[in-house]
């Protein structure tokens, strides 16, 4: 019961810390599915699963781009609450049957990531209109100081939206599991949702304007590997 | 007076939280007021209350061509030519903002995470340190350049746009996308136990991306055929695994 309690303070610390690196500070882009499960999965004890976990995510959310204010699906809960979620349950089933359906159950958590980046940045609008007074009383430091709140404000608001999913969601998770582990596309759809929808996606896109040599050789290359993998 | 080596890693450092107080009706506004005020108390003397409400006022671009348009500004504001520097702000923002889309979350960051992709399939662990290493390597020593080319193109700051504008990681990166994706996808699905299967759902969501179909009715088809292939007792594994 400790641990589980420790795996979720530790999750939802790191979320904040992840969630800061993707908007507000730096964009070094630690918080990519790729980079975040493993970390988290190294933190909690299965870092093989975390990377797997990782590469899946990265994949079904690699086409998803912020441009201009438009806000894009956040891969951020998903990759994290999966590792969370498999970490918590592993000793239930066998493994990569508990990561399937956690890696499948996590995907709609996407939504509540995007929704708590907007809460966040409409929170912001006070931290502006009072930046605008303080400049008009000539506080331009107190004006800074609003900002860097705002940075903390992120990590907080992240932790907070994190812990609450992780509140309704795992209970729901341990109740399913059963189910899930036995419905029969389980391992299917958690093999091939991202890989289809993903990278077809970002296949079909980047070939529009006749890129088909490139795409045509990498995939002769990308099936050699793979033959010669499958042989070893 | 011009900006100092310790100065210049201040305002770099200041940079990096551009988007720090990011709003729907202002956007990067704050942001960029936090990146630039030390600059103006040490350059606008007794314009300094002026040039605090010039810019405290909405802005957005790529956050990482914001140290371009910052540098330019912060020379402007040196020169004291406050209202050039307020326009060269407005006008370059959106043109930078639109390149930096296209270049960095287009371009780059596809390809640098495609490239991580082919090395986790024989080093599944090095995918995250590679990504890390290959993005980063990238993006902040061009962040780091750009701050000084826009304090160095101050009198000509759209002239300078094209030295910004990487050229040569624009085209790398478009031809290393689609032979990214073929490649990850031959190796991903010979990854799987069911080799065929997998890259014939991979054509099938191809082409019907290629026809403009909605990611959700891909995935919608693309549920009810795994389901329909584990009813049949036919179960694609993950493709990684130790």
């Amino acid at each position: 019961m400790v641990s589980v309690l420790w795996s979720i303070i530790l999750s939802t610390v790191l979320t904040g810390i992840l969630a800061v690196d993707r908007t507000a500070l730096g964009q070094l882009q630690i918080s990519r599915p790729i980079v975040a499960a493993p970390l988290l999965g190294l933190i909690l004890g299965c870092p093989a699963e975390g990377v797997i976990a990782g590469l899946i995510y990265e994949l079904l959310f690699v086409r998803s781009l912020p441009v201009g204010s438009f806000i894009p699906e956040k891969p951020l809960y998903p990759s994290l609450m999966a590792v969370l979620l498999y970490a918590i349950n592993r000793d239930i089933s066998p493994g990569t049957y508990v990561l399937s359906a956690a890696v499948v159950v996590a995907i709609p958590t996407f939504t509540v990531d995007r929704l708590a980046d907007v809460l966040w940045r409409r929170s912001n609008e006070r931290t502006f209109h009072r930046a605008e007074v303080f400049v008009r009383l000539g506080r331009a430091d107190l004006a800074r100081l609003g900002h860097i709140l705002s940075i903390l404000r992120a990590g907080l608001y992240h932790s907070a939206a994190f812990l609450l999913l992780v509140a309704v969601l795992e209970p729901l998770f341990r109740l399913t599991l059963g189910g899930l582990v036995s419905s029969p596309g389980l391992l299917t759809v958690a093999a091939m949702v991202p890989f289809i929808t993903g990278l077809a996606g970002l296949a079909a896109e980047r070939t529009q304007n006749a890129r088909w040599t490139g795409f045509a050789a990498g995939l002769l290359l990308g099936c050699a590997v793979g033959i010669w993998r499958h042989l070893l | 007076m011009s900006m100092s080596r310790y100065e210049r890693v201040r305002f770099f450092l200041r940079t990096l939280a551009i988007q720090g107080s990011w709003n729907f009706p202002q956007m990067q506004g704050l942001g960029f007021f936090f990146a630039i005020v030390p600059w103006l108390r040490k350059v606008s003397g007794e314009g300094f209350q002026s040039a605090c409400r010039r810019h405290l006022a909405y802005f957005n671009t790529h956050p990482f061509f914001a140290p371009y348009i910052l540098g330019a500004v912060a020379k402007l504001e040196e020169e004291g030519k406050g209202q050039e520097a307020a326009a060269v702000r407005r006008s370059l923002m959106g043109p930078l903002g639109a390149v930096g889309d296209g270049l960095y979350w287009g371009k780059v960051r596809p390809a640098s995470i495609l490239l991580a992709m082919a090395v986790s399939l024989i080093w599944p662990w090095a995918a995250a340190p590679v990504f890390l290493l290959v993005f980063n390597l990238i993006q902040i020593p061009a962040r780091w350049r750009y701050l000084a080319e826009g304090y160095r193109s101050a009198a000509d700051p759209h002239g300078g746009v094209a030295r910004v504008n990487s050229r040569t990681i624009s085209r790398l990166s478009e031809k290393l996308i689609p032979a990214g994706c073929g490649f990850i996808a031959g190796a991903v699905a010979f990854g799987t136990d069911k080799p065929g299967i997998s890259l014939g759902l991979f054509f099938i969501a191809f082409l019907l991306f290629r026809r403009r179909a909605r990611t959700l009715s891909v995935l919608v088809c693309l549920l009810a055929v795994a389901l329909c292939l584990g009813w049949l007792g036919v179960r694609v594994r993950l493709p990684w695994s130790w």
